[in-house]
């Protein structure tokens, strides 16, 4: 069973002396920027997790947010069945993988998976709303760690099975998240404008995975940014509802939505909108 | 008209529809902007990681799908305890928002609500900043707020109610007239390409 912070925490002198050998292998412009680039992430980066709605809702009614297994139990409780049928419906084609991979990790089932990105809504190709956890949010966390990309792709071969020695080589603990996101995407880093830099660690493509077992609450969730075109739906949605009877679907919305609005009003979040 | 159900998310009442494979998420208000399509990447991302659960039902048109993704829907919301149905007052709308998203209400009643014929609405949600304590507060947004009814009353009293069905343009409807319209299109384009005499009807 692997200890998620131990076998981070002993991949961090390779992780410096793979760091210290690229900016050496580099020209000194190169060099520069590549630890520019490293610094950046340091101060602008944050542990966010990209959600629905109603995951929002439940955060700010509950005030804690919940793993896909306590999720998975809360929807089998109403359902009448059982937390790992509805775990194989939401999961499909990733059961195996994911169940496989939380399995292989010390309080496995306890893992909230996030991503380490730059702000502008995060990994938006995923949800609409973006948790993005406070700066000080690793002090509290029981374990964390990143890893370069999805974990139910880059930790098992090509024949779908979990490769440990490769997963917990590749695991940086936060200390050196910095240095892990610059050995992967220098490239993209002296190749393209600071402005860019977020895409970097935006996306599908270059992103970086969070893990870590701890407690997601409103008062480690910094701000929740809101994608412009949601906002867009919504407010459309809100605004076309006033006086009238609403039908189910869009009285989920509107009811939703407006807990966001009043917990943004009465400082509980702090929502930002993101073009 | 075969649509088919391939996934959908319960809580959300969204679906997603593949219709002469080509894949669209339908999310509420199952308007036009609101259904953007999707490839087969996002719709296996969907499944993978977005809560989606895979479902293979046909329907004969779009209306029937989102009829069946809003019964699951309120079958869910029962399940879970939470309202089915309800009502949204301005009052109460106006009182919850942050003050500083007063103007861009305010600017959406002009440019979203009046153009789309919503004048019930569009009054309702002015009168309301007008009465609120923002304005007592704030008087450039009453003075705002005041203009923006005065046009509004003079909008529908001169009957410019081009968009009177109260943006049924946009419901998912004329989605559906929309797929069939673009399906016709493509039918006659390639009739066009061989050359064919006839013309077809955009009724058939």
């Amino acid at each position: 069973v692997i200890d998620l912070a131990q076998a981070a925490a002993g991949n961090a002198s390779r992780i410096e002396s793979n760091f210290r050998e690229l900016i050496e292998e580099r020209s000194a412009e190169d060099g520069a920027t590549i630890v520019t680039f490293s610094e950046w992430v340091l101060e602008v980066c944050r542990v966010s997790i990209n959600v629905k709605l109603y995951v929002v809702f439940d955060l700010i009614n509950n005030g804690r947010y919940l793993n896909m297994y306590d999720a998975a139990m809360q929807y089998a409780e109403v359902l009448g069945t059982s937390r790992e049928e509805i775990l194989r419906s939401w999961l499909r084609a990733f059961f195996d993988r994911r169940i496989a991979f939380d399995r292989a990790f010390k309080d496995g089932e306890e893992l909230i998976y996030g991503a380490l990105t730059a702000g502008s809504g995060g990994l938006r190709e995923y949800d609409p709303y973006c948790l993005t956890l406070s700066k000080d949010f690793h002090a509290t966390a029981a374990a964390l760690a990143y890893l370069p990309g999805d974990s139910v792709n880059i930790c098992f071969s090509a024949h779908g099975e979990f490769d440990e020695g490769g997963t917990c080589a590749m695991l940086a603990p936060d200390s050196h998240r910095h240095m892990l996101a610059a050995c992967k995407n220098w490239r993209g880093a002296i190749t393209s404008a600071k402005a860019d830099w977020p895409a970097l660690m935006n996306q599908k493509a270059t992103y970086f995975e969070a893990l870590f077992i701890g407690s997601v609450t409103l008062t480690n969730v910094d701000r929740i940014q809101m994608l412009q075109s949601e906002y867009e739906r919504m407010i459309s949605l809100v605004l076309r509802s006033v006086g009238r009877r609403i039908e189910s679907a869009e009285h989920t919305l509107v009811y939703c939505f407006r807990s966001l609005l009043v917990a943004a009003r009465n400082q509980q979040i702090n929502l930002e909108i993101v073009s | 008209m075969r649509v088919l159900l391939r996934a959908c998310s319960i809580p959300e009442a969204a679906a997603i529809a593949e219709l002469d494979g080509k894949f669209r998420l339908l999310q509420p208000p199952y308007a036009l902007h609101s259904s953007p399509e999707m490839s087969e990447t996002d719709l296996a991302d969907a499944l993978a990681r977005s809560g989606y659960i895979r479902q293979n039902k046909e329907f004969s048109s779009f209306r029937d799908l989102i009829s069946f993704a809003r019964q699951i829907h309120e079958e869910w919301l029962r399940k879970v305890g939470l309202p089915t149905s309800g009502s949204l007052s301005a009052e109460d709308f106006i009182a919850e928002i942050n003050p500083l998203m007063i103007w861009d209400v305010i600017e959406r009643i002009d440019n979203d609500l009046v153009k789309a014929g919503l004048y019930d609405q569009a009054v309702a949600l002015l009168v309301s900043i007008i009465k609120s304590p923002l304005s007592e507060t704030n008087p450039k947004v009453k003075t705002r707020a005041l203009a923006s009814l005065v046009k509004v009353h003079s909008e529908r009293a001169h009957g410019e109610s081009s968009a009177k069905s109260e943006g049924a343009d946009l419901r998912f409807s004329t989605l559906q007239d929309r797929l069939v319209k673009e399906k016709i299109q493509t039918i006659k384009e390639r009739i066009r390409n061989r050359h064919c005499v006839f013309e077809l009807r955009a009724d058939t």
